[in-house]
């Protein structure tokens, strides 16, 4: 009896190495499992042995039995993989051709470069305040310190409608109009959209970007408005950048100041960018005229500020080298999608 | 302004090249925006801000603002006048002014025995490298003394005055009568209005007031005997008048920017010590000077710890006394006390100096703004309001770009062409009173258009064209205007049928509208009755709806007119939306509340159904949900079919995803099937083909 268990070990063996696919696999489980196998009537025949060797050989058929079992369970898996791996190799990709792109649209550069310059300025609590483009002479003008007539308002070639509004020249305006509403301390800048009744080449538009800020407090300096230019450029552009203010006149400030910043492609030691100066202008500022506060209803002994107006296109246009400010508004979307 | 190097360096004794004098003007007072060499002098054309004009635009002047940055002396010239005694001004003429409010003083003197002839090379040197064009040599001496002192100056041969009716010859300064004309020196002739002021002989005018001299008065090869006029006018008016006549001169620009009238005599007697010197003419003794209201210096109560700290820096009252007083104010202390207070009197000339701000920056400037460190200032630290308009001007413009779009800014401009091109009434349209060209005619009242333009334009270089943007839609009223935001998306596309397109564009308002927590948003028809459509007629007609929120429309989507776009030669139809944002983000909001996942299946069950060409989705879509009752959570249209048989029948195919959950129970297949078989009953009720 021992030596049919051999012999059945010894052929199951070598039937299940032998066997080529899952089908034939099973097929030897039934042979050598099933309830017709040899093994099955081996096990069936061991309540007829003596005592001794019932135990004896029911114990070996036991093993076989469960090392068949290993067995077909190890073939089944490798032949398993054989499959998956010939079903994988149909599978193949060419892994150097394109990816198929989800086709997303693009950000106008004035909103990206916003976008940034909101978040450094609302870092240091100051809220973005909007206004209208159509404006009153009143709010234009007037309330920043230049009467009708003032010939200060030859700086703002304005285009003006037919029922005496005009295009606002500046975002000052909103200044004006934030602080009659609010009391002080007060942080905010105002991006926004200008216009200016003038020729248009690659450095002038009739329509563009400004970005006005103000701050108004009890205590408020020129060191602080230097301080905060710095601390702002220095986060724009990602490294120190030096301010340099050099006198200028603007009617709702004073001291008026033209802002200048050390240049970001040279870093001060002079280039083309710079015209060798190692200054860049950047914008208009000085401290809030008397006249201004007192137009808005503030106690002007009280309330001392800073504003300044930065030209914000200018800026995208060094950030991205565009040479045209004409491009902002062309709506081509040559140049759209490359941002 | 061009100023020139070697006539300031005459005037102050400064060691800087041209190179070291513009950097050192730029850092502390006036921006150069130009040097030119010329003939061994070097023109600088230095940028006057108009709140200096009045004493810099002179070279004694500027040469005043270099020696008082840098702390030196102008060099002192000794000047006497040599009169005629034998002649008496008096004898010779008599000044009036009609208003004393346009004329603030008029000084003048005679001059006899001149002669006119070209002015000597170094005079026409100077006034060259000024810019300006040498004439004679009274003219010429004119002009050299306005350059010098900056007080426009002017000659009238006397004789060509009228005598009548007065004895002796008199200008009179007025206003001009009713269609009054003059022609001027350069043979121009001006229709008057009463903005504008004359100096006359009484009748005939001499000249326009502060602007231009007359033709008639001119000084000629033959004059014999001169008026020098030395005056001062109302800057306001000078400046009305010239934009008026659209005529800027030297003159006008000076005295638009307003002149200190105590400058008068000096400049008169300069100016008849020159022509002395240039002509041998005799210098009639006397001088005539109408000034009614004397402008007098007046004292400003500065304070120096005020300065101090508007300027971020500790200076001391020393400081600030030496350097006001370098700019020519007479500085005391307030009281013997008290040093912080300090009574400064800037000379009549600095009109710019009016409050202790003034001050403040003339100090600072020649303390050098580079002296001053940054310090940053001492704020609350409580973060920005949020800009709610902003935030979901934000949120829309990721969801856009998210779904394809590209954002761009347009010209908020338009023309009458473009208007009527898009069917627009330009009376609704703000009209600019000075536009730059016919483009600019209008400001745009429907952003929209401007985006389906740009559109059509890129057509040309792209197959499929998608954007969007928000702008500014201006629209006129009766006395005002009205300004809102408009969000414009619009897609074009060179495909034929333009159907895909407009039920893309709609699939993106969905996700945008989801983006801002907004979920009781539809669309509605145009009609042709209602008042809004008018502004539908851009759309195709039968391609456009209403967006609503609630029951509130904020805006429409549609095709573009085929025949627009044809007219504007586009290479492919165009599907826009234009929604009022300042209505939309009102709707907006950011709470979104967890509905808890139903914990039984959800069974979806198609369904077809054949209707008539015009018959609505959403018409069967409500059948099929008021049918449903609460088990159907959802009816989703996920099939359009139309073959060339139904469509010859005017029928089409629309089948739907219905979706059937309950919360509390597993829903079994005959509860399903009695509900099916209600909505297809409901739906054959209409006379529709139901296919399961």
């Amino acid at each position: 009896m021992e030596k049919d268990l051999e012999k059945i070990r010894a052929h199951a063996k070598e039937a299940i190495r032998n066997a080529a696919d899952l089908g034939f696999l099973e097929q030897i489980r039934v042979e050598y499992m099933g309830r017709k196998s040899a093994l099955t009537a081996i096990l069936r025949g061991l309540k007829d042995l003596p005592i001794n060797a019932r135990k004896r050989i029911g114990q070996e058929a036991n093993h076989l039995a469960e090392e068949i079992e290993r067995l077909l369970s190890e073939r089944k898996r490798e032949l398993g993989s054989v499959i998956r791996e010939s079903i994988l190799a149909k599978e193949r990709l060419d892994v150097t051709m394109p990816g198929s792109r989800i086709e997303r649209g693009h950000q106008h550069p004035v909103t990206k470069v916003l976008a940034e310059i909101e978040g450094i300025f609302g870092s240091m609590g100051f809220e973005t305040v909007d206004g209208p483009e159509v404006e009153t002479d009143f709010y234009n003008f007037e309330a920043l310190n230049m009467p009708p007539g003032h010939p200060a308002r030859d700086m703002w070639d304005t285009f003006w409608l037919k029922n005496k509004l005009l295009l606002r020249t500046h975002t000052s305006p909103v200044q004006v109009r934030y602080m009659e509403k609010h009391n002080p301390p007060i942080r905010i800048i105002v991006p926004g959209r200008v216009y200016r009744y003038e020729a248009t080449d690659a450095s002038h538009e009739i329509q563009f970007e400004q970005l006005e800020g103000l701050v108004v407090d009890t205590h408020i300096s020129v060191a602080n408005f230097k301080a905060v230019m710095q601390e702002f450029f220095s986060r724009f552009y990602g490294n120190h950048i030096e301010i340099q203010l050099r006198p200028s006149y603007f009617p709702f400030v004073e001291p008026g100041f033209e802002i200048f910043i050390s240049c970001v492609i040279c870093k001060g030691k002079g280039c083309s960018v710079c015209k060798q100066t190692g200054w860049l202008e950047i914008g208009g500022a000085g401290m809030v005229h008397p006249n201004v506060f007192k137009a808005v209803g503030y106690n002007p002994k009280q309330a001392r500020g800073f504003a300044f107006g930065l030209g914000f296109s200018r800026m995208i246009m060094m950030k991205y080298k565009i040479p045209d400010v004409r491009l902002f508004n062309s709506g081509d979307l040559r140049f759209l999608k490359q941002f | 302004m061009k100023f020139s190097y070697n006539w300031l360096k005459e005037l102050v004794p400064f060691k800087e090249s041209p190179k070291q004098l513009a950097e050192f003007l730029t850092m502390r007072a006036f921006e150069i925006e130009s040097m030119e060499k010329r003939r061994g002098d070097v023109a600088l054309d230095i940028k006057l801000p108009s709140n200096r004009v009045a004493d810099a635009s002179g070279h004694l002047g500027m040469a005043r603002e270099i020696a008082a940055l840098k702390g030196i002396r102008i060099t002192k010239r000794v000047s006497r006048i040599k009169e005629n005694k034998k002649q008496k001004v008096s004898e010779f003429l008599k000044v009036k002014i009609e208003n004393s409010d346009d004329c603030l003083r008029y000084t003048a003197r005679i001059m006899t025995d001149i002669t006119v002839r070209q002015s000597p090379k170094w005079l026409r040197e100077r006034l060259d490298i000024c810019g300006l064009q040498s004439i004679n040599n009274i003219v010429d001496a004119t002009n050299y003394v306005m350059l010098e002192l900056g007080q426009p100056l002017h000659a009238f041969d006397l004789e060509k005055l009228n005598r009548k009716p007065e004895k002796i010859k008199t200008i009179t300064v007025r206003r001009p009568r009713k269609g009054e004309q003059i022609e001027t020196l350069d043979k121009k002739i001006y229709e008057l209005s009463p903005d504008v002021s004359l100096i006359t002989d009484g009748d005939t005018p001499l000249a326009i007031a502060g602007i231009k001299g007359g033709q008639a008065s001119g000084i000629t090869e033959h004059t014999h005997t001169i008026i020098l006029e030395s005056a001062n006018f109302d800057p306001m008016r000078v400046r009305a008048a010239s934009q008026l006549l659209r005529l800027k001169t030297d003159a006008s620009y000076r005295f638009e920017h307003g002149l200190d009238p105590n400058e008068t005599v000096a400049a008169v007697d300069r100016l008849a010590t020159l022509i002395q010197k240039l002509s041998e003419g005799k210098i009639v003794s006397g001088i005539i000077d109408v000034y009614p209201k004397k402008v007098f210096a007046q004292k400003i109560i500065f304070s120096v710890s005020d300065a101090n700290r508007l300027l971020g820096i500790e200076l001391d009252p020393a400081f600030y006394q030496k350097a006001l007083t370098r700019t020519g104010c007479t500085v005391v202390q307030h009281r013997v006390s008290n040093k912080d207070r300090l009574v400064v009197v800037p000379p009549t000339i600095r009109r710019d100096l009016a409050i202790p701000e003034d001050l403040i920056e003339e100090a600072g400037r020649i303390l050098g703004y580079e002296q001053i460190s940054p310090q940053l200032p001492e704020f609350a630290t409580v973060p920005a309001p949020r800009n709610d308009k902003r935030y979901w001007e934000d949120r829309v413009r990721d969801c856009a770009i998210g779904s394809g779009f590209t954002e761009s800014m347009l010209y908020a401009f338009t023309s009458e062409r473009e208007l009527a091109q898009f069917f627009i009434d330009p009376a609704t349209a703000p009209e600019l009173a000075n536009p730059l060209s016919p483009e600019t005619k209008y400001l745009v009242p429907r952003m929209l258009i401007k985006y389906v333009s740009s559109t059509v334009e890129n057509l040309r270089n792209f197959s499929v064209v998608k954007i969007f943007g928000t702008g500014k839609n201006f629209t006129a009223l009766s006395k005002s205007l009205d300004e809102h935001n408009a969000l414009v998306l619009a897609y074009g596309s060179r495909d034929i049928a333009g159907k895909r397109e407009f039920y893309e564009l709609k699939g993106v308002l969905a996700g945008m509208f989801e983006q801002l927590g907004i979920d009781d948003y539809g669309y509605g028809d145009v009609l042709t009755t209602e008042e809004h459509h008018h502004a539908a007629k851009l759309f195709h007609p039968y391609r456009v709806a209403h967006i609503n929120i609630g029951n509130e429309r904020i805006g429409m989507i549609g095709e573009i007119h085929p025949a627009i776009l044809d007219e504007m030669k586009s290479r492919g139809r165009v599907v826009a939306a234009e929604i009022n944002f300042d209505l939309l983000w009102k709707h907006a909001q950011d709470e979104v509340e967890f509905r808890p996942i139903s914990k039984y299946p959800a069974v979806i069950r198609d369904i077809a159904v054949v209707v008539p060409e015009n018959t609505k989705t959403e018409v069967i879509q409500d059948i099929i949900e008021r049918t449903a009752g609460e088990l159907l959570i959802d009816a989703d249209l996920f099939d359009y079919f139309q073959d060339e048989e139904m469509r010859r029948g005017d029928i089409k195919n629309l089948a739907f995803h219905l979706t059937f959950q309950s919360p509390d129970r597993t829903l079994t297949d005959t509860e399903i099937e009695k509900l099916i078989g209600k909505i297809i009953a409901a739906l054959e009720m209409q006379g529709w083909e139901v296919r399961k």
